[in-house]
C-alpha cells in the first residue's frame, strides 16, 4: 500500500492517521537537525526555526510523494539548506532595500560559552567565505558527529566527493582562522 | 578556538536545540492548511481531456478530404480527338484518357473515404469530351430557365458478335436552343444534324 501511495499525486491523497503518525516521528528526530542546518546559514535561532518550521510543513505536504522514505532527512536537509539561503537573499535584499545595515547574528546562547563574541565571528566569516558546496559538507560533518557516509547521504553526494570537499573546506578554515 | 579542528569549533556553535513548543508550532502549521481535495476531479479531467483529443483524432482521421488533386481511376476523361465512345451514361470504365481540357471546376467529388477503402462512387458520373461541352453547358443553361426539355435517351442491351449483352449507342436527338442573350456565337459549331450513334 505505502509503495501505491508513493507515486500518486499529493492533490490526491489526503492526510491519513498513519501518514501523521510517521510524520510525528519524523518530526522528533529530525528538528533539530533542521533547526542547526537552518542556524548554519541564517546565524539566528527564531530565524532558524521558522525555516525549519517551512521546510517541515513542506515535508509533510510531499511525504506521501517520497519514494523511498529513509531518504527523508536527507530530503528535509537539502530543502532547509535551499529555504535558508533563500531566507537570508530575501533578508539582505530587504535591508539594501531599505538602507539598513545587515544585524548580526543572535546574541551568544548557553552552548556558545566555550567561543566567545570575537571567536563566534571570526569562525562564521570564514565558514561564509567558503563556496556553498563545500560549505554544506563542512556543516553536515560538524553536526551530531555525522560519519563521511552519512555526509554523503544526507548530501546527496558521494563519499569520495564528501571527503575531497571535507579535505578542502578544513583546510581553508584553518587558513582563515590562523 | 582549535586550531587543530575547525569541526570541533563549528561543532559547538551550532550545537543549539529546537525550543520546546517548537513541535507545537509546526502542526499547527501544518493544521492550519487548507485540506487537500480527494476528489479525482483531475483524473477525471485528464480522462476527458484525452477522450477529446482520442475523439478528434479519429474525426481528423476519417474526414472526408474535401478536394483531391488525383482523379481516381474509375473516372478518366476522353480525349477531344479521339472520336465519342457510344457508351450509356453510367460511370466511365477504364480506358478513357485524361485531357487537359477538364477543368478544376469540373472535377468530381470524391465520396468520402473513396480514398481509403476504394469504393465505387454512388452516384453515376459522366465526363463529355471538350467539343461536346459547350453544347452541354447550352442545355443546361435553358434547363434553367425552362427553356427545353431533356431529350430521351435510348439505351437499351443488345447482343453483340460474340453473344454479350452491350448497352445500345445512344441516340441524342439534337437540340435546336435560341442563343441567350450575350452568347457569343463565333464559337457554335455546325449543329448536328444526324444523330450520334
Amino acid at each position: 500500500m505505502r509503495d501505491k501511495v508513493a507515486w500518486l499525486p499529493a492533490t490526491l491523497v489526503e492526510t491519513t492517521p498513519d501518514l501523521d503518525r510517521e510524520f510525528d516521528a519524523r518530526l522528533a528526530d529530525s528538528s533539530a537537525l533542521a533547526i542547526r542546518v537552518a542556524f548554519s546559514v541564517v546565524r539566528n535561532q527564531a530565524d532558524a526555526e521558522d525555516v525549519a518550521q517551512e521546510a517541515l510543513a513542506k515535508a509533510h505536504r510531499s511525504l506521501a510523494q517520497l519514494r523511498d522514505r529513509d531518504q527523508f532527512r536527507a530530503w528535509l536537509v537539502r530543502m532547509t539548506w535551499r529555504m535558508a539561503l533563500d531566507h537570508v537573499r530575501s533578508r539582505r535584499r530587504r535591508m539594501t532595500r531599505d538602507m539598513v545595515a545587515v544585524p548580526a547574528a543572535s546574541g551568544p546562547t548557553v552552548e556558545d560559552d566555550a567561543l566567545d563574541g570575537e571567536q563566534r565571528a571570526r569562525l562564521w566569516q570564514a565558514v561564509d567565505a567558503l563556496p556553498e558546496r563545500l560549505r554544506l559538507v563542512i556543516v553536515l560533518s560538524a553536526l551530531d558527529g555525522h560519519s563521511v557516509k552519512d555526509v554523503a547521504t544526507l548530501a546527496g553526494i558521494a563519499e569520495g566527493t564528501v571527503k575531497s570537499r571535507l579535505f578542502k573546506a578544513r583546510a581553508r578554515l584553518k587558513e582563515a582562522l590562523r | 578556538m582549535s586550531q587543530k579542528d575547525p569541526l570541533q569549533d563549528l561543532n559547538r556553535a551550532l550545537s543549539i536545540t529546537p525550543t520546546p513548543e517548537f513541535a507545537a508550532r509546526v502542526r499547527r502549521r501544518i493544521a492550519s492548511e487548507p485540506v487537500r481535495e480527494t476528489s479525482w476531479s483531475w483524473l477525471t479531467s485528464a480522462a476527458a481531456a484525452a477522450l477529446v483529443i482520442a475523439v478528434a483524432a479519429a474525426t481528423v482521421q476519417w474526414s472526408p478530404e474535401s478536394s483531391t488533386d488525383e482523379v481516381p481511376e474509375s473516372v478518366r476523361v476522353m480525349p477531344s480527338s479521339a472520336p465519342p465512345q457510344a457508351t450509356a451514361p453510367v460511370i466511365a470504365s477504364s480506358g478513357i484518357e485524361r485531357t487537359a481540357s477538364l477543368r478544376s471546376g469540373d472535377r468530381p467529388r470524391t465520396p468520402a473515404g473513396a480514398g481509403l477503402m476504394d469504393t465505387p462512387a454512388p452516384f453515376a458520373e459522366v465526363l463529355v469530351p471538350d467539343d461536346q461541352r459547350l453544347a452541354l453547358e447550352r442545355l443546361m443553361a435553358s434547363l434553367r430557365v425552362h427553356r427545353s426539355a431533356v431529350p430521351k435517351f435510348v439505351a437499351d442491351d443488345v447482343v453483340d458478335d460474340e453473344g454479350r449483352r452491350v448497352p445500345r449507342a445512344l441516340a441524342i436527338e439534337p437540340i435546336r436552343l435560341p442563343l441567350l442573350d450575350g452568347t457569343p456565337t463565333e464559337s457554335i459549331k455546325e449543329p448536328i444534324k444526324e444523330p450520334i450513334k
